[in-house]
């Protein structure tokens, strides 16, 4: 207790010519340092690059991603052939191209991935802020209606939508949107109305400041980091809650190819017994997609964070001890 | 021997940016039952010098000796310094509430540190203790209280359990960094009074920290001045005060509104403390120095010793110079004043600016029971007056200023601006008449946008009132920053690249912006160094000569609000006690609450003959040591 020591980002707070980085900025400078994020980053321009290939591998190996070779793609009993010269990651059920198939998942994964992010990330901010700024009965009602979304059973609501309206790739996009927006909301509204107690806030007050100028001006800027963060996390579960929804039927419609319908074939009947491929190679895909998109979130929370100085700080210290050891001995 | 002898010690903090040099080279001696002190602003190294030597700072590199009672605290294990730290070495620091565990009773965290050290100790003979030695830093029905959680304690109330609890293992060594800074003044001496007392009772040695030379007067027998990391001045205390030998301590004296008794203008040390990061060739004040010569900028002064003990890192050998204060406000700008299109403010003459009758504000919460914060409150100020508002934390001061300011609604009263009430104004009415009145904030680091470029933060007042754009604006606001003293090419700076100093200026130009005609200052200067809070206070004074505002200042310090103010108003619960002209209050005050303050807010110097004194020792200074050379 009487041990709590202060920090050495406290004990510092030497008046030096410091030059401000935006967060961007910032991000760039401690995540170049981070190994997991990189090698996360480099994974993501890869399965990117390869999304943006797909019409390519189409035309080089000749399989439209719909076509069906029932003469190369399948056994003469019917069954899908393996990775061989011809389709390099094997056939599916009906004797289409997985690798091609894949790419144009890729496509599918990342566009509802970012784009339902981005949507959710613009309504999140939207309610958060109206909700932290201006509190009362606005407060209550947005508040409401968020835990109200968070509360909905997302797979009934999702079934009983797709059954109305039919599944689409909008549809799919909304759904996706309509339930990742709520937790960015929540986080957003906490951290405005803790903002709305700072000195500055009350300054432009009392300049006169009209309250749209306040929240674009003076609350909006100080919340880039959150929504920086939390953004990126969202990406990762967009392109999961994408993956399962395709999988149940309720997502996009075949015949464009998606992950989660693609994992759904290989299910079927067992087909995964016979033709692991389809499995494999899927599964792979979305796992490590995902995955690096949560490493990256993860390294842009801890790059972002205001502690992260001193974690930093810290590994700085264990590197350059066994160094300065083997200098002496 | 001594009972602590530090000798040669470097620490460096390697950072993000660079390897902070935060000590370089400071050698003193603690004796057994002394009291001593350790003086220096924001950056000076004083905490990290302390918590370095009692291995508080993991990641720091540290080289010399800290021999404690004959053993090397540098050099020892980890577990040894955590047994000392305690059992030996008790430490009060500045925030009690971060250092006392929410969750869990005070009795409890303090039978835990006895039980951590002396694990034999029966519980019950523990809490016996605990509550023997909350009996005895004042806390009332100690046994009690053992069972109350830290938020159910006051700030002083805290303070003192966190001294129980660095001195119930009665350690012979105490470490306090600023312990009383957060507090009230009137609490601030109760603390003092309290350590001062432990100390005859218990023989217990203190090093104390902090940022004021003026609170050490009166408790420590010596001091060490440090500034930028280098030790300046190591002495008894009454020969610091009566007879500097440092410029740099006198320099601190010279600006610090408590040592400077008079209403006089006081005289800031010029420019801001260095950038760590760097090491100076020669001395680190050299900059901010009115005696640096040459060489000064080059080597490393030596240190001298004195026979009355005073010890001084200068190459000055004679007494420093007294340099007048300048004026913050330039004869450039006061000639720029028709430019910027400053008018005399209309109607003025014959009309209060502000009247204020019986204000009374009462917060209601649905669950809680109403809390009055402003019981009747009337005070007035005419044009080119300037009222101190004075009073402890939670007396309703800023409270006031922000319902004159028209940040909070009150609950009854009136309150008139230039003659125009201000209650049944509507909100466009309200943003005309902010022209009038404008506020500045305590907290230079809060008050500002982070996000936002100096010349937008200054015009945004010109933008939103007087719809000022493009050149114009970017004009206006290179004139203001003159004004105030800044540099007009900084116009794109972030708030984070300036200093605490240049923060408060540029919350002072964005005020001045419109040119208002009363100006509300909440604790201007409670967040700055001594050295640099004299300069703001000057640019206030210099600013209302040049150009006749009317100044409602608010301060929780007696010795700061004298040098600005004529009039100063005492608030105590919500309730102005007394108002009279400055020298008044001091010479002849009348209500005991303000009695009260003003002993606390003073601190009698010890007396000291002029010293015939004579250099005993002149050696090299400490030397300059590479970064790999420290911690290695
Ligand atoms: S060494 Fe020179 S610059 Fe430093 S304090 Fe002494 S006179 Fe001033």
């Amino acid at each position: 207790m009487s041990e709590a020591a202060p920090t050495v980002a406290e004990a510092i707070q030497a008046p030096a010519q410091v030059v401000q980085r935006s967060s961007w900025q910032h991000l760039w400078y401690r995540l170049r340092r981070d190994k997991a994020s990189l090698t996360a980053l480099v994974f993501i321009a890869l399965v990117i690059a390869f999304a943006v290939c797909a019409p390519l591998l189409e035309t080089v190996t000749g399989h439209l991603y719909d076509a069906q070779f029932r003469d190369t793609g399948l056994t003469p009993q019917g069954l899908p052939v393996g990775p061989n010269s011809e389709f390099l990651l094997g056939a599916d059920y009906l004797g289409r191209d997985m690798l091609v198939r894949l790419a144009y998942g890729a496509q599918v994964s990342l566009l509802v991935g970012v784009l339902a992010a981005l949507i959710a990330a613009c309504i999140g901010v939207t309610v958060g802020l109206l909700a932290g700024y201006f509190g009362g009965w606005v407060d209550a009602v947005l508040s409401r209606f968020t835990d109200f979304v968070m509360a909905i059973p997302f797979l009934l609501f999702a079934l009983a939508l797709v059954s109305v309206y039919g599944a689409s790739f909008q549809m799919c996009l909304f759904m996706v949107v309509f339930f990742s927006w709520a937790v960015l909301g929540r986080v957003i509204r906490a951290q405005v109305r803790a903002l709305k107690e700072r000195e500055f806030v009350e300054a432009s007050r009392s300049l006169g400041a009209s309250t749209p100028s306040i929240v674009v001006k003076d609350v909006l800027p100080n919340l880039t980091e959150p929504i920086i963060v939390y953004t990126t996390q969202l990406i990762p579960s967009a392109i999961v809650f994408e993956a399962s929804l395709s999988f149940l039927g309720l997502g996009i419609v075949p015949p464009m190819p998606s992950w989660g319908q693609m994992l759904s074939d290989a299910s079927q009947n067992s087909m995964y017994m016979v033709a692991p491929w389809m499995l494999v190679s899927t599964g792979l895909m979305l796992l490590l997609t995902t995955l690096a998109f949560n490493i990256l979130g993860d390294g842009v929370r801890d790059a972002l964070d205001p502690k992260a100085g001193r974690r930093l700080l810290a590994g700085l210290r264990r590197k350059q001890k066994p160094g300065k050891e083997a200098a002496h001995g | 021997m001594a009972l602590l002898e530090v000798s040669d010690i470097y620490v460096n903090l390697p950072t993000e940016d660079g390897v902070v040099h935060a000590v370089q080279g400071a050698s003193f001696d603690v004796e057994r039952g002394e009291v001593f002190g350790i003086v220096g602003e924001s950056g000076s190294g004083k905490s990290v010098l302390t918590q370095a030597m009692t291995g508080l700072l993991p990641s720091a590199q540290i080289s010399g000796k800290v021999i404690f009672d004959g053993q090397d605290l540098i050099t020892a294990e980890p577990a040894t310094l955590r047994a000392l730290r305690g059992k030996r070495i008790g430490m009060v620091f500045q925030d009690p509430l971060s250092s006392l565990h929410p969750y869990f009773t005070i009795g409890s965290q303090i039978v835990e540190v006895i039980k951590t050290h002396e694990p034999k100790t029966p519980k019950k003979e523990a809490r016996e203790r605990a509550a023997q030695m909350l009996d005895m830093v004042g806390i009332p029905n100690a046994s009690k209280r053992l069972r109350d959680y830290p938020h159910q304690f006051s700030g002083g109330m805290r303070q003192r359990v966190m001294i129980a609890m660095a001195l119930v293992l009665s350690p012979d060594f105490i470490i306090a960094d600023e312990p009383t800074t957060a507090l009230d003044v009137t609490i601030q001496k109760q603390i003092l009074d309290l350590l001062a007392d432990m100390r005859e009772r218990l023989g217990t040695t203190v090093i104390m920290i902090s940022h004021d030379l003026s609170l050490l007067a009166s408790f420590a027998d010596r001091a060490m001045v440090m500034y930028a990391g280098h030790q300046m001045e190591t002495g008894p205390i009454a020969s610091l005060f009566n007879h500097p030998a440092h410029p740099y301590t006198s320099g601190l004296l010279r600006s610090s509104p408590v040592t400077e008794e008079t209403q006089d203008r006081l005289t800031p040390i010029d420019g801001r403390a260095p950038s760590l990061l760097g090491v100076p060739a020669g001395c680190a004040f050299a900059p901010r120095c009115a005696d640096a010569d040459e060489r000064c900028f080059t080597s490393r002064p030596t240190q001298r010793i004195f026979d009355d003990g005073v010890k001084v890192n200068c190459w000055l050998h004679a007494d420093p110079t007294l340099v007048d204060p300048k004026s913050e406000v330039d004869d450039f700008v006061t000639n720029a004043h028709d430019r910027i299109n400053f008018h005399t403010f209309p109607g003025a003459k014959d009309q209060p600016v502000v009247e204020v009758k019986d204000v009374h504000l009462t917060f209601r919460a649905k669950t809680r029971h109403p809390v009055h914060v402003l019981k009747g409150v009337s005070l007035s100020l005419e044009q080119g007056d300037t009222l101190g508002l004075v009073g402890e934390s939670g007396c309703g001061k800023t409270t006031l200023a922000r319902a004159i300011a028209g940040l909070i609604p009150t609950t009854s009263g009136s309150i008139k601006l230039i003659g125009q009430e201000v209650g049944g104004l509507k909100t466009d009415e309200w943003r005309r008449m902010r022209r009038n009145v404008q506020m500045v904030f305590q907290d230079p680091y809060g008050s500002l946008n982070p996000r936002r470029r100096v010349g937008a933060i200054i015009g945004e007042p010109l933008r939103i009132q007087k719809g000022m754009s493009g050149e114009d604006l970017k004009h206006a606001v290179r004139e203001l920053m003159e004004l105030v003293g800044l540099d007009p090419e900084h116009y794109n700076r972030f708030p984070a690249e300036f200093s605490g100093g240049q923060r408060q200026r540029i919350g002072i130009a964005r005020a001045l912006a419109l040119d208002p005609q009363l100006l509300i200052f909440d604790e201007p200067v409670s967040a700055l160094d001594v050295s640099i809070q004299a300069q703001i206070l000057n640019l206030m004074k210099d600013l209302q000569e040049a150009f006749g505002y009317t100044y409602l200042f608010i301060s929780h310090d007696l010795a700061v609000v004298r040098h600005v103010c004529d009039r100063i108003a005492v608030m105590d619960a919500g309730e102005i006690v007394e108002t009279a002209a400055t020298e008044e209050i001091f010479a002849n005050p009348q209500h005991p609450f303000t009695k009260k303050l003003l002993a606390a807010s003073v601190h009698p110097i010890p007396e000291l003959e002029e010293p015939n004194r004579e250099v005993v020792v002149e050696t090299p200074g400490p030397a300059i040591l590479e970064d790999a050379e420290v911690g290695a």
